[in-house]
């Protein structure tokens, strides 16, 4: 359609690197002071954090990483004055590597993770996900490649109410079309996640945890490339959150997901392979995580697809 | 977009959004009722008429004249007859009948028959089976109403001229009659012999003569028109098929038809503005699993058809719905105007006018929902992971430009197909949308101008009351338009009513004479004034009538001027005008009704402006036109008519042309001659007087019977009567239509109020919790409700006020006169139930404890 425009900025190009505001000059106000003078504890992983100099390097990176995100800079009028939320982020995420994002609240870690999945246009910058460039394509062809390649979870789980959870579950797959197998397909994703039993019952007659399990069937429902987590576990209990968190994990093992998730549970984020850590609108630690990295040569790493 | 995918959805999403919605497909389910029932209404008649086509006219064809037919016409006759047609004689009059035993006088109509009509069709009678005893025995037969009237039974006689002839049977039902035809008089059934002896048809008498044929051999029937036409062209003698008849009358019923369509029509648009409404709340409600399914990949277009598809689907059962509805009202209309129907009407489902209904009401339904749905493919996806986030909105959409047009268009394009004139249609729609703006700026204003000049001393429930008319997501538009588009419709119909009735009372009313008296002759005026009470002498108005033709118009006669083919056609007399007979008359001075445009009048007195051009009679007449007829005849001042008055030529002058009202019930003239000229011509009296006690009345008429057996007497209180009935069923027929778009804006009221329910709950219940008491609560709410209510229906009434103003002169051609009464009534009536709705939908804020309602998590 078009109707989305890039408008205020463009990709930019790789070249002009040094025009861009950085974040460790402007920090502002708002970015925690520790974090701004704490130096990475490790180089970053898998691959170093800095720009991408030459078209072959970025071609390479395309096809080795999942993602990569280069001088995403995001700014809102606020009350007529331009609000800077994001400045200057450059990511990179390795296939099947799972990568927390925390931050206090304000940080930019939701800005984040909408540029990163398309849903929003970013002011300045580029992400290539899965070798494609996301806002090279219009609005209705990111939600096409959405339907393909990527899943999500959410903190109010949003499932569509007047569906069913089995309807829920059926929705991307309906989506992306492909003719008979999709009711099995969405039966055995609901009985995995335990609720084999309530795949009738309408979202208003399942508990917090039970219609997170349902989004996490619906979210792996396409076996997406990618999955994006938006707090998932912040509108449940700690019990529900943890089993929540193991059923996430375990599902991405399984399907050899690249998973992103915002969170600022601690405890959540150390099961991430990686945490970035945002403030102020600036990446400003990116360091190992408990959870050992997937083999990451980084070549064929892709999970095969049916 | 993926079609499939949007079906499914559609399917699935509507199992929950019907509830919401379906309050105000109720409001399109009215209007496509009120429609489907009057297309099927329409086609039933049209069908109804066309099947009795013979049965109406009760033969196959007709010769038809007010005088004597020629004797051209008869020869035809003749040899018809000669050639095996069954050939049947009916002649009507008015005469004074008498009845000597109660000594009863009324003016009837005396219907002479010779024959065998009608051919078809029963005519019942009590005893059955006596219809045609009278053209046979010298009996009479009557209507019903006649032996009421004169307070006479079966076996008394009538004085009908000044013959007696004995009542045998009553004629319960012919299936000839149309209910206006009897507003004059019940009837009198003898034969042509004894109309003949009675000595009632004079000179000029008011009589209508027909021949009734039977040739049903319908290619004869054609053959008779074309080989006879210019024989007929040359007399006044109407000829007509049975088919002719049938198709002339279904037309007129059509028109009728046509004007209840535009009620009808409103109800449904009401209902469309309902629809966007209710998809504008729910479109609101549904934007957080629009901005997830945008998330999960659905294209912006796939969603969105998703919901068109929902609001075509509700479209389409409220369309059902109402057909079925609409099916049972069809039923109803036939009774409702029985009496004003010229037949029996059948009603018969009628497909075509079901899938009108339906394809209207789904049309109506999309493309009000259009506009709302709008939003939905708008909504982004980022929408999913933070709900305030709100895209700056576009200026210029081109969808929305669209879809506005696509709306506008609509309105025009129903308005003009259900109107009877594609030009009424089109002032229809321009009416229509200028009454929706105009509601809607009073909508902004309202809430502008309370918010700015609303007393702040107010205590603080009245003061939330208030400003909850502005908050944000308010119903104060919707209502508005609903309260007022309703309240408009209802107002505009009772103004316009009341205006049309008033003029009738004022024709009829205080001061004006009230019995007429015609076929008066020369030689009896003297002699009938005496016999008037002494105080309606001196109000006694005098009028000739002169039965005359015109033969020529400065000098060119009128067949060459009907057959010349070089004047060119904007002045080429009307037909019409040049055959016709004129009953003019002479008189000296102007008449109250009418005012001179140009020339000069017989004294001098020149027309208003600098019009008043005198014009020199010479040895000519001179004659004052009626300017409509003036521009008919294209003739002007100092033009010359020649006239043939009663086989006298009169060579007249234009010298003045007149202006006339011709609503004011009194004898109004198309050409007026000087006195002195021809007060000598052939002619009858007309006269008017006023006997305001109705005893005197009565034994005035009694007494006119007895001396002048040929001069008849209306009695316009019997004439209103007649007119009152059947205006009020016309009268009911579109109130009971007008209710449906006010029963629709009741609807489209409860919808609004529902659907903000749900906000005012949680209002109520914060309100509690911060330690307000239940009066309180309710006094925001009742000041709310009452404001909403009182200056929407206001707003629709100021507008149904204006638009009668307009509306009564320039339409009906009636002045107009405010009727207070039923608007403050509807007013009152109105804010009432917007109370109540408003209440009642509220009621179980106060019950549950403000917890509950708070712990809620909104949908």
């Amino acid at each position: 359609m078009g109707r989305e425009s890039t408008g205020e900025g463009r990709a930019v190009s790789p070249a002009d690197g040094g025009a861009r505001v950085g974040c460790d000059a402007t920090g502002g106000a708002e970015a925690l002071a520790p974090a701004r003078v704490a130096p990475p504890p490790f180089p970053p992983v898998p691959a170093p954090l800095q720009a991408v100099k030459t078209r072959h390097e970025l071609r390479r990176k395309r096809d080795v990483m999942m993602i990569v995100a280069q001088g995403l800079e995001k700014t809102y009028t606020s009350g007529g004055r331009p609000l800077p939320v994001l400045r200057d982020i450059d990511l990179e995420v390795a296939p099947e590597s799972f990568v927390a994002v925390v931050g206090p609240s304000g940080s930019g870690k939701t800005t984040l993770l909408g540029l990163l999945a398309g849903l929003d246009v970013p002011s300045a910058g580029r992400v290539v996900l899965d070798g494609q460039d996301l806002f090279a394509l219009t609005e209705d062809e990111r939600a096409g490649f959405r339907a393909e390649r990527v899943g999500f979870v959410f903190q109010t789980f949003h499932l569509l109410p007047t569906l069913t959870a089995l309807e829920n579950v059926l929705v991307p797959l309906e989506l992306r079309g492909g003719g008979r197998g999709l009711r099995s397909r969405a039966t055995e994703l609901l009985d995995h996640v335990g609720l084999g039993d309530r795949m009738h019952h309408y979202p208003a007659q399942l508990s917090g945890g039970e219609q997170q399990r349902v989004a996490l069937a619906r979210a792996f429902a396409n076996q997406p490339r990618i999955l994006f987590a938006d707090e998932p576990t912040g509108n449940l209990d700690q019990e529900t959150g943890a089993a929540i968190v193991a059923m996430l994990g375990e599902l991405n093992r399984e399907a050899r997901t690249t998973l992103v998730m915002v969170t600022h549970d601690h405890a959540l984020a150390e099961r991430a392979h990686r945490i970035v850590r945002l403030a102020g609108g600036c990446i400003v630690a990116d360091e190992e995580a408990g959870a050992p990295a997937p083999s990451a040569d980084g070549t064929d790493s892709a999970a095969p697809r049916p | 977009m993926k079609l499939g995918f949007a079906l499914r959805l559609a399917v699935r999403e509507s199992r929950h959004g019907f509830r919401r919605v379906g309050v105000y497909m109720a409001a399109i389910t009215l209007g496509v009722a009120a429609l489907v029932a009057i297309h099927s209404f329409r086609d039933d008649v049209a069908r109804s008429v066309q099947e009795e086509a013979d049965v109406l006219m009760g033969a196959d064809a007709r010769f038809e004249a007010n005088r004597p037919l020629p004797d051209s016409v008869t020869h035809i006759i003749d040899s018809l007859s000669a050639a095996g047609v069954d050939v049947s004689r009916v002649t009507t009059t008015l005469s004074m009948v008498l009845a000597p035993k109660s000594g009863d006088v009324r003016l009837l109509q005396v219907q002479a028959l010779q024959g065998g009509f009608p051919f078809y069709g029963e005519v019942e009678t009590t005893p059955a089976h006596s219809w045609g005893r009278h053209a046979r025995e010298g009996v009479a037969l009557v209507d019903p109403a006649v032996l009421t009237q004169l307070q006479i039974s079966l076996g008394d006689t009538l004085a009908v001229g000044r013959v007696r002839v004995p009542v045998v049977a009553t004629v319960e039902n012919t299936p000839t009659d149309l209910g206006y035809q009897t507003a004059v008089g019940p009837r009198v059934y003898v034969s042509q012999a004894t109309l003949d002896s009675a000595g009632l048809l004079g000179f000029g008498s008011l009589a209508r003569y027909a021949v009734y044929l039977r040739m049903p051999d319908e290619g004869a029937r054609h053959a008779l028109r074309q080989r006879y036409s210019s024989v007929l062209r040359a007399t006044d003698v109407s000829f007509r098929l049975a088919e002719d008849q049938a198709h002339r009358l279904s037309n007129s019923i059509r028109f009728l038809g046509r004007f209840l369509g535009l009620v009808g029509l409103s109800a449904l648009l009401l209902g469309g503005i309902g629809v966007a409404s209710a998809v504008q709340v729910y479109v609101r409600e549904r934007r957080p699993a629009v901005a997830v399914l945008r998330c999960l990949g659905a294209d912006q277009w796939t969603v969105f058809a998703a919901y068109v598809l929902q609001a075509a689907a509700l479209g389409l059962i409220g369309s059902g719905v109402g057909v079925a509805l609409g099916a049972a009202t069809q039923r109803v209309l036939p009774v409702l105007l029985a009496g004003v129907l010229p037949v029996p009407v059948s009603t018969r489902f009628s497909p075509a006018a079901a899938a009108a209904g339906v394809g209207i009401g789904v049309w109506v339904a999309v493309v009000f929902a259009f506009i709302p749905l709008l939003e939905i493919k708008d909504v982004p996806p980022l929408q999913a992971l933070r709900q305030d986030f709100e895209p700056p909105r576009r200026r210029r959409d081109p969808w929305r430009i669209g879809a506005y047009s696509a709306l506008l268009a609509s309105v025009f394009l129903l308005c003009g197909v259900e109107a009877p004139e594609t030009s009424v249609g089109m002032v229809f729609a321009v009416a229509l949308l200028v009454t929706v703006a105009l509601l809607a700026a009073v909508a902004w204003g309202l809430t502008r101008l309370t918010r700015r000049f609303f007393p702040k001393r107010a205590s603080y429930p009245v003061r939330q009351g208030v400003s909850n008319l502005f908050r944000p997501h308010n119903q104060t538009l919707s209502v508005t338009l609903a309260l007022g588009f309703g309240a408009f419709v209802v107002g505009t119909v009772m103004q316009v009513e009341g205006s049309l009735l008033d003029d009738l009372t004022v024709s009829f009313g205080q001061g004006r004479p009230n019995v007429l008296l015609f076929d008066v002759q020369k030689d009896q005026v003297d002699s009938l004034r005496t016999l008037l009470p002494a105080s309606a002498r001196a109000g006694l108005e005098v009028t000739p009538l002169i039965m005359s033709r015109i033969t020529a118009i400065d000098g060119r006669t009128t067949a060459e001027l009907r057959s010349d083919s070089m004047i060119p056609r904007e002045e080429r007399p009307r037909r019409w005008a040049l055959r016709r007979e004129y009953r003019n008359t002479y008189r000296a001075k102007l008449g109250s009704a009418e005012t001179l445009v140009a020339g000069r009048w017989w004294d001098g007195t020149p027309a208003a402006g600098d019009s008043g051009r005198a014009v020199t009679a010479g040895d000519l007449v001179p004659v004052s036109l009626e300017e409509g007829i003036a521009q008919d005849l294209k003739v002007g001042l100092g033009d010359t008519i020649s006239w043939n008055v009663g086989g006298m030529p009169v060579e007249s002058v234009v010298t003045s042309i007149r202006h006339v009202e011709w609503s004011r019930l009194q004898p109004n003239f198309f050409a007026i001659f000087k006195p002195g000229y021809i007060d000598d011509a052939p002619q009858t009296i007309i006269m008017l007087v006023r006997i305001p006690d109705p005893t005197r009345r009565a034994d005035f008429q009694r007494a006119l019977v007895h001396v002048f057996p040929n001069v008849s007497a209306l009695d316009f209180s019997r004439v209103q009567e007649a007119i009152d009935s059947v205006l009020s069923r016309v009268r009911t027929a579109v109130t009971f239509l007008a209710l449906f778009s006010a029963l629709a804006g009741i609807l489209v009221l409860v919808g609004a109020l529902a659907t903000s329910r749900l906000q005012r709950t949680r209002e109520g219940a914060l309100l509690k919790t911060l330690g307000a008491r239940r009066t309180q609560v309710l006094t925001v709410l009742f000041t709310e409700y009452l404001a909403l209510g009182t200056l929407a229906t206001a707003a629709g009434l100021a507008l149904a006020w204006i638009a009668s103003a307009i509306m009564v002169p320039h339409v009906f051609q009636v002045t107009f006169h405010t009727h207070a009464v039923p608007l403050l009534v509807i007013w009152g009536a109105v804010a009432g139930l917007t109370l109540a709705v408003g209440l009642a939908g509220s009621r179980g804020l106060l019950r549950r404890p403000p917890l509950a309602v708070l712990r809620e998590v909104p949908e």
